[in-house]
């Protein structure tokens, strides 16, 4: 048998290449490791002669990890003795070191625990909002959300039938497109329960298997019958609404009434499954044939019209690897085939269709999401970097008082490389509980956070859950963490001589002082940039809550019904209406009631137009909101009459009667007759859209429909059933004392008058104001939060640094004092040292704070600014923040400043 | 002791292979052998472990020397199969053998 490694290769031998010989040397036990080397070695040699030199690299590095991979086990068996048992040694040194000094521990651990738990806060939000799936779907990466729209930020536009179908047989790259579109239905379970309003989505037939959706029960809706319309009268329920309907009892084919008309109920989708975007509200999926039934007054046929808009949200399966600019390049081009060949087709010139990986959060709320938790992020990553300043300042000060044992240890033969090691395990013990903390607090801040009602970005954090991502990243911060501390201390532990330490002298170098000083000075300009950053979003709070809206929305209490939907005819609107509002003023606790359409605040805004009465041209024309009143709503609202007198219900105009009535806001008297007060107006007449005449019976003060911040607008109520019929009607009740009590006896009064029709959107209408400034709300909530443990943190490390300062220096205060100083100058020195630091850190935060906040002027924060009638460099919110930071560094002056006056000078001098 | 002693297939043909190279195996030299034989790619490190495995039960002996290949790096751990060694393959053969036997109707002649 010919011997192999010999005579084989011509010439030059080949050796692996040394990085991955080092590599196989890592990975073999020590005894094995050179014949083991030298047989790869060989192996190497005859493979690249044979195959060339790649392979040879390649099947080198296979068989390394093999061999790592084979030995791994007794591997780390030699590894609990060994170097790391020298590590376990270290861990269990550090350990008992911070044990001994419980004060210095735990304030690090809070002090790491708070600046950890805040960025993993915000990455937490960041990783559920904006990267968790949907529940229920499966293989998400081949799906796309596709949205007609203007540009990115802009609202989707709706297609129709006909252009849907041609999307998909058009769009090379998407094998399967399906849309949906959603609607506010009333549902009654008959005997599930009393009525409600539901959200439902109408779906394309195959809108569940693109999806790869499997039923909860029973079935999903049949993509193969029915053609486009799908089936009739089916409808899938949500896990959600079936619960609650039936208790999880098996009540498939029970009946539901949906706008009045009877549905079955084939099958319950998958639990938390309530729509493909986040966070979906979805409990009802139609077929298309239901259409005229969730839109009154729109004919099944309408499906069939190119024109006519029907689907909002698109949802594309699409060949993999697809790239979604190029789908939407590709949208782009069969649009313009579409307006070429058809001529009429759903879409305007300036939509283009824009195509988004995946399911989930919708775009535009992706996009909010974004800068919500950027402008966070920022905020969380200063808060990290004064823990972080902290910590370290507490390991300066500590390390002083550590140095006898350090040079103990030395004494006996630790090298500066072990007793550094020390310290940085003495750091990575408090990181990892700092971040065992963070997690902590992350878990309890996101419970109180995620509440749906404190704005849209809450309700897309509900159900947060702490994944293994969030974790991941607790522990790369967390190790972070502890280096960006450890390392300085580290290093200036194994500086200086073993004497002086073995004598008991403290360490004070001047050095040491002036980075210890440094650090509170950066702590106090970052504290300084949250205070100020707070007190920004604080005012715009309150200067947002204090601009007059027109109405009252305190004592007040609204709710919205929907009749027209359920096939109540006009007459039975009206007839229902008035009863209700005679019932609800009968109420004891009610002083008013009226009804209003479309609903005010939130509703829909309706343009209504009025002209001078000579004024003839479009450019004359008076533009403002319009709404449709019953006679108690305008009192009910809590406008102000001006002049003139409220409307009365009945006052509907007839045809061919005299003039209808309006009332106007005090804009629309100035804009219409500007050469005349507006308190001169009633009884002028004004003209409408197609010229017919109005007469104004009253004027009442300037109004906000749609919250603080649009300045006020023209506003025209007409009385009951002059104009069109929105499905929209809301009423209001102002109540003599608090609104929220009489939501039960309102709910009664409805299903006493109309037991079929679900009252939702119960409420006080201050909360209604809140929702609109919702996004404010919480993020000034949050900014103070982060602000106070900003100055927290700062407070402790300033009086950290100030203790440390009178502790290390308390033979020369003795000496001071033996000299005959008074107590006064001794205390004032160190508030003097104290009151430097926190200037010092005052003015440069205020700079940074001016620099900072200076995009926040055009940052937006939901749909509306962030900052609110106040500018970035506001002189009030700047000096305030200076003066709470310097009472904070007096408050931490304080302590440390009495301990040094009340050193008694005899006992120190006595000290050895 | 037996052929109890001889785990599946791949530590047979680690032993077979040892047995024809002769004291002067080494792992590098069985993979080559191995694979020449067999046409089949060969994990290095499951022959070394095999070889201790062998080892351990008694069917080789290894020594750690300085061998006469080629390279810088001479050292080699060399394995001798032992006589418990090679009575577990005698054995093993004829188990192989009886198991055969007759069988040719059925599988046909040798393959190339």
């Amino acid at each position: 048998m010919s011997r192999p490694g010999g005579g084989d290769e011509p010439g030059r031998p080949t050796h692996p290449p040394r990085l991955l010989r080092v590599l196989l040397r890592i990975l073999l036990p020590a005894r094995e490791r050179d014949h083991l080397q030298a047989e790869m070695a060989e192996l190497y040699g005859r493979r690249s002669a044979r195959h060339g030199r790649l392979r040879a690299r390649l099947w080198y590095l296979r068989h390394a990890a093999g061999f790592g991979l084979r030995f791994a086990p007794r591997r780390l068996a030699a590894l609990a003795d060994g170097s790391a048992g020298a590590t376990l040694r270290d861990a269990r040194l550090a350990g008992r070191v911070l044990l001994r000094r419980p004060g210095y521990a735990l304030t690090t651990l809070l002090t790491l625990g708070i600046g950890i738990g805040g960025a993993t806060v915000v990455f937490a939000a960041a990783n559920w909002a904006l990267l968790r799936p949907v529940p229920g779907v499966s293989r998400p990466d081949g799906l796309l959300t596709l949205r007609l729209q203007q540009g990115e930020s802009s609202p989707a536009f709706p297609v129709s039938q006909p252009d849907l179908e041609t999307f998909e047989e058009r769009l090379a790259p998407i094998t399967d497109l399906v849309a949906s579109t959603e609607y506010e239905v009333n549902l009654d379970p008959g005997a599930g329960g009393p009525p409600r309003r539901v959200a439902a989505a109408l779906v394309t037939p195959d809108w569940f298997r693109v999806l790869g959706i499997s039923p909860y029960r029973g079935r999903l809706l049949d993509p193969g019958s029915g053609g486009p319309e799908g089936e009739e009268d089916v409808a899938v329920v949500s896990h959600r609404l079936w619960r609650d309907i039936t208790g999880g009892d098996e009540a498939l084919g029970a009946t539901l009434r949906i706008n009045g008309h009877p549905y079955a109920v084939v099958g319950v989708a998958p639990p938390g499954f309530h729509g493909a975007e986040l966070p979906g509200h979805t409990d009802l999926w139609l077929p298309p044939a239901a259409l005229p039934h969730v839109e009154p007054g729109r004919p099944l046929e309408s499906l069939e019209q190119r024109g006519s808009t029907l689907w909002r949200q698109l949802v594309a399966r699409a060949a993999p690897g697809a790239n979604p600019t190029v789908i939407s390049a590709e949208g782009a081009r069969v649009m313009e085939e579409v307006r070429q060949e058809y001529r009429r087709h759903s879409f305007h010139a300036n939509y283009t269709l824009h195509a988004y990986p995946g399911v989930g959060l919708a775009p535009r709320a992706r996009n909010t999401a974004r800068r919500t938790l950027t402008v966070l992020g920022l905020g969380a990553l200063l808060l990290l970097f004064l823990a972080c300043a902290n910590a370290t300042n507490l390991s300066l000060a500590h390390a002083s008082a550590r140095r006898a044992a350090v040079s103990v240890h030395r004494a006996l033969g630790a090298g500066r490389s072990r007793v550094a090691r020390l310290v940085l395990m003495e750091h990575l013990i408090l990181g990892l509980g700092g971040g065992a903390l963070g997690v902590a607090l992350t878990a309890w801040s996101l419970r109180t956070f995620s509440d749906a009602s404190l704005s849209r970005f809450g309700a897309s954090l509900q159900g947060i859950e702490l994944d293994v991502r969030v974790l991941g990243f607790v522990a790369v911060v967390a190790l972070g963490v502890a280096l960006l501390t450890g390392l300085p201390p580290a290093l200036a532990a194994g500086r200086g001589g073993i004497l002086p330490g073995l004598r008991g002298q403290a360490h004070g170098s001047r050095s040491a002082a002036r980075t210890r000083g440094g650090l509170v000075v950066v702590q106090v300009a970052l504290a300084t940039v949250l205070l100020v950053g707070a007190g920004l979003l604080a005012r715009t709070v309150v200067n947002l809550g204090s601009v007059e809206l027109g109405y009252e929305p305190g004592s007040a209490l609204r709710f919205s019904i929907d009749p027209r939907s359920q096939g109540y005819g006009e007459e039975e609107v009206r007839t229902l209406l008035v009863r209700l509002e005679e019932r609800l003023r009968e109420e004891p606790g009610v002083r008013a009631a009226g009804f209003v359409s479309p609903a005010p605040i939130t509703g829909s805004y309706v343009t209504d137009h009025a002209l001078p009465p000579g004024g003839d041209d479009w450019e004359d024309m008076v533009r403002g909101a319009g709404y449709q009143v019953t006679s108690g709503a305008l009192e009910a609202l809590g406008v102000t009459l001006v002049e003139g007198r409220w409307l009365d219900a009945s006052e509907t105009p007839r045809p061919g009667g005299p003039p209808a009535l309006v009332v106007i806001s005090e804009a629309g008297a100035r804009q219409v007759f500007p050469e005349i007060p507006a308190a001169a107006t009633p009884g002028r007449l004004l003209r409408r859209l197609r010229g017919e005449p109005a007469r104004i019976v009253g004027v009442v003060r300037d109004i906000r429909p749609r919250g603080p911040y649009e300045a006020p607008v023209p506003v025209f109520f007409r009385p009951w059933g002059d104009g069109p019929a929105w499905a929209d009607i809301a009423a209001v009740v102002r109540t003599t004392g608090d609104p929220a009590a009489l939501g039960g006896r309102v709910r009664a009064i409805v299903a006493s008058v109309a037991p079929d029709l679900p009252v939702y959107g119960l409420r006080p209408m201050r909360e209604q104001v809140d929702r609109i400034i919702v996004e404010q709300r919480l993020a000034a909530r949050i900014a103070a939060v982060l602000a106070m443990a900003g100055v927290l943190l700062t407070g402790v490390g300033l009086a950290g640094v100030l203790g440390y300062a009178v502790t290390s220096r308390r033979r020369e205060i003795a000496v001071r004092t033996a000299l005959g100083a008074r107590p006064a100058a001794v205390v004032g020195r160190f508030v003097g040292y104290g009151a430097g630091l926190a200037m010092a850190g005052l003015v440069v935060g205020l700079a940074a704070a001016a620099v900072l906040t200076r995009p926040l002027e055009s940052t937006s924060l939901g749909p509306h600014a962030v900052l609110f009638g106040i500018e970035p460099l506001d002189a009030t919110t700047y000096l305030a923040g200076g003066l709470v930071m310097l009472a904070v560094g007096a408050a931490a002056a304080w302590i440390p400043a009495r301990r040094a006056a009340r050193v008694a000078p005899m006992e120190v001098l006595a000290e050895p | 002791m037996g052929t109890k002693g001889i785990q599946g297939e791949f530590e047979h043909h680690v032993l077979l292979v040892a047995a024809r190279i002769g004291p002067g195996s080494y792992t590098a030299a069985l993979v080559v052998e191995i694979e020449e034989r067999t046409g089949r790619e060969v994990s290095p490190s499951a022959v070394y472990v095999a070889l201790r495995r062998l080892e351990k039960k008694g069917l080789v002996r290894s020594s750690l020397r300085t061998g006469d290949g080629p390279g810088p790096l001479r050292e080699r751990r060399f394995f001798e199969v032992t006589e418990e060694g090679v009575r577990a393959l005698r054995e093993s053969r004829e188990r192989f053998l009886s198991l055969w036997e007759g069988l040719e109707p059925v599988v046909g002649e040798g393959t190339p």
